[in-house]
């Protein structure tokens, strides 16, 4: 059997071993290991398995999704997350699917410190779902808007994907930053669209409450959110005036909730106990979900299935608006099944000759629309990173319901992109001022 | 581009290896080494060795590469000694600060004779094909440094030895991976990196620093390219023979010289394109700098002796050589 | 059997005790460091390098009890429409290949923490020997395993306990309830 062979039977076999319900890190695993075993042999497998689950676990940038999932459960379990939520629903809940809109603003501010589109989604989600829960929100409209604003975190500056992009295309990285603000920003008012068409047509999936009036508002203000503008303000500060890195701002955010939860007594030991015990559980889900998926990825690598596909495009006859169609289209079914950060490792040298050097497109924008096809992948099934951590934050609902909510926002994220198609300025225009 | 190259025919009872390195597919690493060379093999071999590249750490994480084509996860690997340090106590010789190398020339050269020279048993497990070297690293910051007063007490990134070379120095070293580098940079976290000069436009920590001091007694990293030893093993004479021919080439024409070429083009686009302002620090102060780090030296030669290794004679060959290959490519 | 949870349970519950302990060390460690940095120039040299094992320490000893937990999720549309016995037998397969291939991937960590003894790799900066580290994880895949055993052996159970004839599910793994009782 030719390696191709092997890297497109294991990914039916990855797929069966889904369905017969193998948790899917275990599965990514598994399959990965076996396939480099066939390739290989069962020792060198055995090595790379040792090594990616030690190395991804001990990984400095992958690490800080700790921290900040801890942080959204330390803002949980002190109440500071009730708060905002309450203060958010007393502004705008008298929309229909106000605090779903509420929560994607979030998610775009969260995004300016956090790096990370699974830190953005688990430590919105911890803060998030139980709020929209209380006030009535569809499980499907509150689990995929949360998983699909974590897109917001890579989009919006600092950003892990940009960085990668960046090294591998030798892009300025300071330029790609600026480069996804605007389209962070029409990303996020394409998010809050989609969320309000729907639950205007639907009220009961966003119920609109009460109309607040503004002493109503001004006393939620008063009612602790000082605190949080003062985290607030110390993380985002600390990180331009440089006293800290993006990576140490989850610690950061995360030592300022907890002082803030103990200064106002409003977290009790057993809260405390039970912030760790979720965070650690829901670190442990996520870091073991990355290396499974890095497992599969060492195995997509040697069996060549991702080079051979983007080989495929670049070799087709077409006009190029075609070809990028069908480089798009490739991302896509690679996101279906590969890492984010994995798969722009493996495909960018491939499809970015093509499209910067033959198709003439510019780089800075092509890194943008590689961004945002790839976080299209962290939230369609079957593997989307973003949906498994939301997952993971609230158990009891099945996978199936938070898929199903995500259409709307991958409608959003088509749209973006087509936007972006037709107005390539919105991603290069900030970058050309400061060159 | 990463993959099998083109040009090269898979003959019936082929050899593919998997070469594993964490250079960006871009890099001239893979473009103008990894790439050439693997296409030089084939065509020394009749096609009877193909070697398929994996950049960009896409089959292996930098600092496990060794370990990897030990266990026959790669073929071939290309990384650095240092990344696993402990690993490679003997050639630790090669990096440590108070020897001056002009150039990348100078610091391979150095290497791989030295390397055949003193043959340690750390790297007996594969099948050694070529070491090169970066040379030396400068130190570029955001404010001047001019000499060793204005370096005390500066937040500079570095890692590994570095980090102990910028401590002898007086500055504070602030260990970080070099992808965390350029936010670090960019906001003040640190106030300058000691690396080489290539990563002011690899890393494009040009476009957050502004001065570079030139520091050629400071820096040096050890670049190995190696091989299983039972794949190795398993080729014919004939093979072994025309890849270490055409590997003897590789390391004389274009790896030696790298570092040396991708210096050029970074300090070009450093100096003219982002306006970064030079500094050369006087023979007065340079002796300043190299008696601080000398006892670095000192201290490696007494741990290699408590090991059992000949500390003296692996320090003085290297002096030697240094010496030697200083006169040669000035 | 009874006695096998309540020891899998209690371990996996001590271990991920220790990985929240681990979880505050980190925080401190890096405010503390932030800290020292800005306000006193001197950081902490290792600091970095601690962060980063402490975190892969606290990772691997939560694998257990995340699985305890049902933590590492799964897709359950497909199976959770098939009879009962149908669902317990494609269980105990599941569940034991996951053992066998999670017991292995421990052992295999082990010697691949043996082999950094003996290969004398330290961190790179403050030097300190990262083979503990690697053993800690190793630990962590066992306890895993472990985990995976009992839930081995409680679906077989079912796979024998249920008749053809498919029956009302029960609510509660009976690991789960070990877990909550303690
Ligand atoms: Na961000
Ligand atoms: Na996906």
């Amino acid at each position: 059997m030719s390696p191709l062979h092997v890297g497109l039977i294991s990914i039916i076999a990855f797929m069966v071993l889904l369905m017969l319900r193998m948790p899917i890190a275990y599965a990514m695993a598994l399959v990965g290991f076996a396939g480099f075993a066939y390739l290989t042999s069962p020792a060198a497998a055995f090595s790379m398995v040792a090594n990616e689950i030690f190395t991804n676990f001990s990984s400095y940038s992958l690490g800080v999704i700790a921290m900040f999932v801890w942080m959204g459960f330390l803002a949980f379990y002190s109440g500071i997350g009730t708060k905002l939520y309450v203060f958010a629903y007393k502004l705008i809940g008298h929309y229909p699917g106000g605090l779903a809109i509420a929560t994607q603003a979030a998610c775009a501010v969260f995004g300016a410190i956090c790096g990370s589109n699974t830190a953005t989604a688990a430590t919105i989600g911890a803060i998030a779902l139980p709020e929209m829960n209380k006030y009535k929100y569809d499980v499907s409209l509150a689990t995929a808007s949360v998983a699909a604003g974590g897109v917001l975190g890579v989009l919006i500056p600092p950003s892990v994907i940009f960085i990668v992009y960046g090294i591998a295309t030798e892009q300025s990285v300071g330029k790609l930053f600026i480069a996804g603000i605007i389209p962070g920003i029409v990303l996020m008012l394409l998010y809050i669209a989609a969320i309000y068409i729907i639950t205007s047509r639907k009220k009961e999936l966003g119920p609109p409450g009460a109309k607040a009036d503004w002493q109503e508002r001004f006393s939620a203000l008063r009612g602790g959110l000082g605190e949080v503008l003062v985290i607030f303000l110390i993380s985002m500060g600390g990180l331009f005036i440089g006293w800290f890195t993006p990576t140490e701002a989850g610690a950061v955010g995360a030592a300022g909730v907890l002082g803030v939860a103990l200064f106002k007594r409003s977290i009790s030991w057993e809260g405390f106990n039970k912030s760790l015990l979720d965070a650690t559980r829901t670190t442990a889900m996520i870091m073991l979900l990355i290396a499974g998926a890095m497992i599969f990825g060492r195995l997509m690598a040697i069996s060549r299935v991702p080079l051979e596909l983007a080989q495929l495009a670049g070799s087709l006859p077409l006009p190029p608006f075609a070809v990028m169609a069908v480089i798009l289209l490739i991302y896509l079914v690679l996101g279906c099944f590969i890492d984010a950060l994995a798969m722009i490792l493996l495909t960018v040298p491939i499809f970015y000759p093509i499209a910067v050097n033959m198709l003439g497109y510019d780089p800075i924008w092509f890194g943008v629309i590689i961004v945002l096809t790839v976080a299209m992948g962290v939230i369609t099934p079957p593997v989307g990173m973003n949906v498994y951590i939301i997952k993971g934050i609230a158990p009891d609902i099945p996978l199936e319901v938070i898929f199903k909510g995500i259409w709307p926002f991958l409608l959003a994220i088509i749209i973006c992109l087509a936007i972006l198609m037709a107005f390539p300025q919105l991603a290069t225009f900030l970058p050309g001022l400061i060159s | 581009s990463s993959g099998s190259s083109p040009g090269q025919a898979k003959k019936q009872g082929a050899v593919e290896l998997n070469l594993a390195h964490f250079f960006p597919a871009t890099h001239p690493a893979e473009t103008e080494l990894i790439q050439p060379w693997a296409k030089a093999i084939s065509e020394a071999t009749d096609g009877q060795v193909i070697i398929k590249s994996n950049p960009g750490e896409t089959l292996l994480k930098a600092d496990g590469i060794y370990e990897g084509v030990v266990n026959g996860v790669a073929d071939i690997g290309l990384s650095c000694f240092s990344y696993t340090r402990g690993r490679f106590p003997v050639l630790e010789a090669f990096e440590l600060p108070g020897t001056t190398y002009n150039n990348s020339k100078v610091a391979s050269k150095v290497a791989w004779e030295g390397i055949k020279q003193l043959n340690p048993q750390e790297i007996q497990d594969t099948k050694l094909m070529m070491v090169f070297c970066t040379g030396p690293g400068d130190l570029f910051t955001k404010i001047p440094v001019n000499s060793l007063e204005d370096l005390q007490g500066l937040g500079i990134r570095a890692t590994g030895l570095s980090a102990d070379t910028l401590k002898a120095l007086g500055a504070n070293p602030v260990p970080m991976p070099q992808s965390d580098a350029y936010e670090a940079l960019s906001k003040g976290v640190v106030k300058g990196n000691l690396s080489t000069v290539e990563v002011l436009k690899g890393w494009k920590h040009a476009e957050v620093t502004q001065y570079l001091t030139r520091t050629p007694f400071l820096y040096n990293t050890l670049f190995f390219i190696t091989m299983n030893l039972d794949k190795w093993n398993s080729l014919s004479p004939e093979n072994q023979k025309a890849i270490e021919e055409v590997s003897k080439e590789y390391f004389e024409e274009v790896a030696i010289s790298l570092w040396d070429k991708q210096a050029e083009t970074a300090l070009k686009y450093a100096f003219d394109e982002k306006g970064m302002k030079e500094i050369k620090l006087s023979d007065q102060e340079i002796s300043r700098w190299v008696n601080l780090v000398k006892p670095m030296q000192d201290d490696f030669v007494k741990k290699m002796n408590e090991k059992g290794y000949q500390g003296q004679q692996i320090m003085d060959t290297v002096k030697s050589l240094a010496d030697k290959y200083n006169k040669e490519y000035k | 059997m009874k006695k096998l949870e309540g020891l899998v349970t209690g371990l996996s519950r001590i271990l991920n005790n220790i990985a929240g302990f681990c979880m505050v060390l980190v925080m401190a460690l890096v405010v503390a460091n932030i800290l020292l940095r800005v306000l006193f120039k001197h950081p902490i040299l290792g600091a970095y390098e601690y962060v980063v094992y402490t975190t892969a320490v606290m990772i691997g000893l939560t694998l257990g009890y995340c699985a305890v937990q049902n933590g590492h999720i799964a897709v359950d549309f497909v199976v959770e429409r098939l009879p009962l016995k149908a669902q317990a037998i494609i269980d105990t397969l599941i569940n034991a290949t996951a053992l066998l291939f999670w017991a292995a991937c421990a052992w295999q960590t082990c010697m691949h923490a043996q082999r950094m003894t003996a290969n004398g790799l330290v961190s790179p900066t403050t030097q300190i020997p990262v083979a503990p580290f690697i053993y800690l994880v190793a630990f962590g895949l066992l306890a895993l395993s472990l985990v995976l055993l009992v839930k081995t052996i409680e679906s077989l159970r079912k796979v024998f306990s249920l008749s053809s004839i498919s029956m009302p599910a029960p609510n509660v793994e009976s690991i789960q309830k070990a877990a909550v009782s303690k």
